[in-house]
């Protein structure tokens, strides 16, 4: 299978079924394709210290956990967590923090982009 | 070319519309069209208007495993597939288009 870059945009907030669902998305693309996460805006609430049971979400550990294993690369925006003054929890992946600018970048030479 | 068209929304949505829509253009265009459901947008599989895509050409996709949290069953028409499924077709995609 022909590898592709592909960058996941999670830019939602994560109370809803749609973080689950992007990072289950995210384990399969990660198997067969050079895949990068972005969490942006919104949805870099979903790296804190947060308790997705209590909405009736599954913990979202599975599927970082997953991705731990595969060479997937998690990026998370570093002026979407200044803005909103919060602390990323630890997971079992890297989250790399970078700027805006590096962020476009990943964007702009991947071959398919998709947005959560 | 290769269209492939992702739909997490359900089928009262604006993004439905569009691709729905889009696949249309896409078909009469002769391209390969592929639409693939997830999440709420397994609610969309059951709509005709998916139905009238398939019998134009598309091929139709649906992850199992949502369908299955949904208890939803889609009819035979529909191809059961899962994200690994999605990564392969994304692979063969020329344009992947996410609708969430």
């Amino acid at each position: 299978m022909a590898k592709k870059k592909i960058v996941l945009i999670i830019k939602s907030n994560p109370f809803s079924w749609k973080a689950f669902e992007a990072l289950r998305q995210a384990v399969g693309l990660s198997m067969g394709h050079d895949l990068t996460i972005i969490f942006m805006k919104e949805g870099v609430y979903t790296l804190t210290d947060w308790k997705p049971q209590m909405i009736g979400i599954e913990p979202l550990d599975k599927s970082m956990e997953a991705l731990g294993m595969t060479e997937a690369t998690v990026v998370a925006e570093e002026e979407a967590i200044r803005e909103r003054g919060i602390k990323l929890r630890q997971w079992p992946i890297e989250v790399k923090i970078r700027p805006k600018e590096e962020v476009c970048e990943l964007v702009e030479n991947a071959e398919v982009v998709i947005t959560w | 070319m290769n269209l492939l068209i992702v739909l997490a929304s359900n089928p009262y949505s604006h993004d439905f519309n569009t691709a729905v829509k889009l696949a249309e253009a896409s078909i009469n265009r002769n391209h390969r069209t592929s639409i693939f459901f997830m999440g709420n947008g397994i609610y969309s599989v059951l709509r005709p208007e998916v139905k009238e895509l398939y019998e134009k050409g598309a091929k139709i996709y649906y992850c199992a495993h949502n369908a299955q949290q949904r208890k939803i069953k889609p009819e035979e028409w529909a191809e059961s597939s899962s994200m690994y499924g999605l990564s392969k077709l994304v692979t063969e995609a020329d344009k992947v288009i996410m609708l969430d």
